[in-house]
């Protein structure tokens, strides 16, 4: 019998339960998402949740905030002590120099290869896309990278941006093809609110929920409430 | 890796005594080595009667339209080139080229000093072997590991004070290893990190020389090197090095730029 593929926990609370345990290690996971649906909060909590919880060590790979307007943003809304793993080296937040894939690959060779991190995040890839001459040089690109992130020790989160509201009015992106998983995040208007939800639409190799649930960003980070409707 | 690029024989071996008589064949500094420039097209003219036509950035097809117009340049340069006492057929030499294949042997006159002091050849095919057996990303990640193991490395062996004496120290390994000949220059970084930005040039580069135009940087065992070798000494991660120039992109040396960027 073949030998079940090693999960990693994202440590979110019900989100775990919908993935049946975890993401699978060494895939890559797209989460998209309008402005403000908590992609890079998500993208956070699983490498605060891998330092805090699992012992893995991160590194989250910023290519729109400088690192320390993302960690003082983070640092704000949440019981996360951050600071912490960031100077026990648990967490490594940078950015790259003007976008360039050369750097961002070397960097990410060197923390993997040398530093042993097990969790990456960049965020958002949509910045790499814009900075690539064309669509086909960006497949290109991206497809090697994972197929060599692949390779090594660690799983990956990829964030991007989506522009409308619902699945079924969005465009699929190149990006959302290639990866191993997407999870949609939802910021919808619900009478005179907004509320968040969260559904995974693709995950592969796993047999996971196909319910969109509500989730709502708490001190504690983002908290999936699978016995609700939304 | 493909060729960017078209190839004529003419079947002999030229001397370049002859060749630098050639009005507007002009002898690459410090390499035996004529080029010719018409707009964009380049012309390589190398002693073992290869002549390489290309125009950098542009792939094969593209090329081929510019030959269209200007291949007469390349039959007036064959003409020239016999009338310093060669014997060959210009009509049959030029009916012959053809886009070249990707080769990595380093034809004579691109290692005037270092000449095969390292197995260059060697070296060569090592490097780009990896890219018959292996995805192109994962072969060229592999050369970016063994050279920053060697700049790390480096450091732990000179043990600069200083990031001079740690581009120093990349000047002598290359020296020693006699895989190029290594210059540098520095500027401070006023925008960005307030550290020192370092321009490597490597002539004679053992990865690269003599290799035809593929339109991207080929030696990323030195990038890697030079990377690591500033990581390992700065202890730090955010360090770029980017190769600008190299025979790859259709220049006769390479080089790399070395900033640290900020978090």
């Amino acid at each position: 019998m073949k030998e079940k593929i090693p999960r990693v926990p994202t440590g979110i609370k019900g989100l775990d339960e919908m993935l049946g345990g975890g993401l699978l290690k060494k895939r890559h996971v797209l989460v998209t998402g309008g402005p403000g649906s908590g992609k890079t909060t998500f993208a956070m909590q699983f490498l605060y949740n891998g330092a805090e919880k699992f012992g893995d060590k991160g590194l989250f790979i910023s290519l729109e905030e400088k690192s320390e307007k993302l960690v003082e943003n983070l640092s704000q809304g949440f019981n996360w002590d951050l600071e912490k793993h960031l100077r026990e080296g648990n967490i490594v937040i940078t950015t790259v120099d003007k976008f360039d894939w050369d750097t961002l690959t070397d960097m990410l060779q060197s923390y993997v290869t040398r530093h042993k991190v097990r969790r990456v995040v960049i965020d958002p890839l949509t910045i790499l896309r814009l900075n690539t001459r064309d669509t086909f040089e960006f497949r290109r690109k991206l497809i090697g990278l994972l197929g060599f992130l692949e390779n090594l020790d660690c799983t990956v989160l990829l964030t991007s941006e989506s522009q409308s509201l619902t699945r079924e009015a969005s465009t699929y992106t190149l990006e959302e093809f290639v990866v191993d998983g997407v999870i949609v995040l939802y910021n919808i208007p619900v009478r005179n609110e907004r509320r968040r939800a969260l559904e995974i639409v693709k995950m592969r190799g796993v047999a996971h929920s196909n319910n969109i649930y509500p989730f709502k960003i708490t001190p504690k980070g983002i908290v999936v409430y699978q016995e609700e409707i939304i | 890796m493909q060729a960017q690029a078209y190839v004529y024989h003419i079947g002999m071996h030229l001397d370049p005594k002859k060749l630098s008589k050639i009005s507007g064949l002009k002898k690459v500094d410090g390499l035996e080595l004529f080029e010719k420039s018409i707009g964009n097209l380049r012309i390589q003219v190398f002693l073992n009667g290869e002549i390489r036509a290309f125009v950098p950035g542009k792939t094969i097809n593209e090329l081929k339209e510019v030959l269209i117009v200007s291949g007469v340049k390349i039959v007036e340069l064959l003409e020239e080139i016999k009338k310093q006492g060669y014997k060959f057929d210009v009509e049959e030499v030029f009916k012959n080229g053809h886009q070249m294949d990707f080769t990595y042997e380093t034809p004579e006159g691109t290692r005037v000093k270092l000449k095969n002091e390292v197995a260059a050849d060697l070296l060569k095919e090592l490097i780009y072997s990896a890219h018959d057996i292996m995805p192109e990303f994962q072969a060229e990640r592999n050369s970016v590991q063994a050279g920053e193991n060697i700049g790390r490395r480096l450091v732990r062996i000179y043990k600069p004070k200083n990031t001079d004496e740690l581009a120093d120290a990349i000047v002598k390994y290359f020296k020693e290893q006699k895989i190029g000949i290594v210059t540098y220059k520095t500027k401070k970084d006023e925008k960005e990190s307030n550290m020192k930005m370092y321009t490597f040039r490597v002539d004679e580069c053992a990865v690269a020389s003599g290799i035809p135009l593929v339109n991207k940087p080929v030696c990323h065992i030195t990038r890697g090197l030079i990377r690591g070798a500033f990581c390992q000494f700065l202890e730090l991660e955010n360090v770029a090095v980017k190769e600008t120039k190299c025979w790859g992109l259709g220049d006769t040396y390479c080089e790399f730029l070395m900033k640290v960027f900020p978090k």
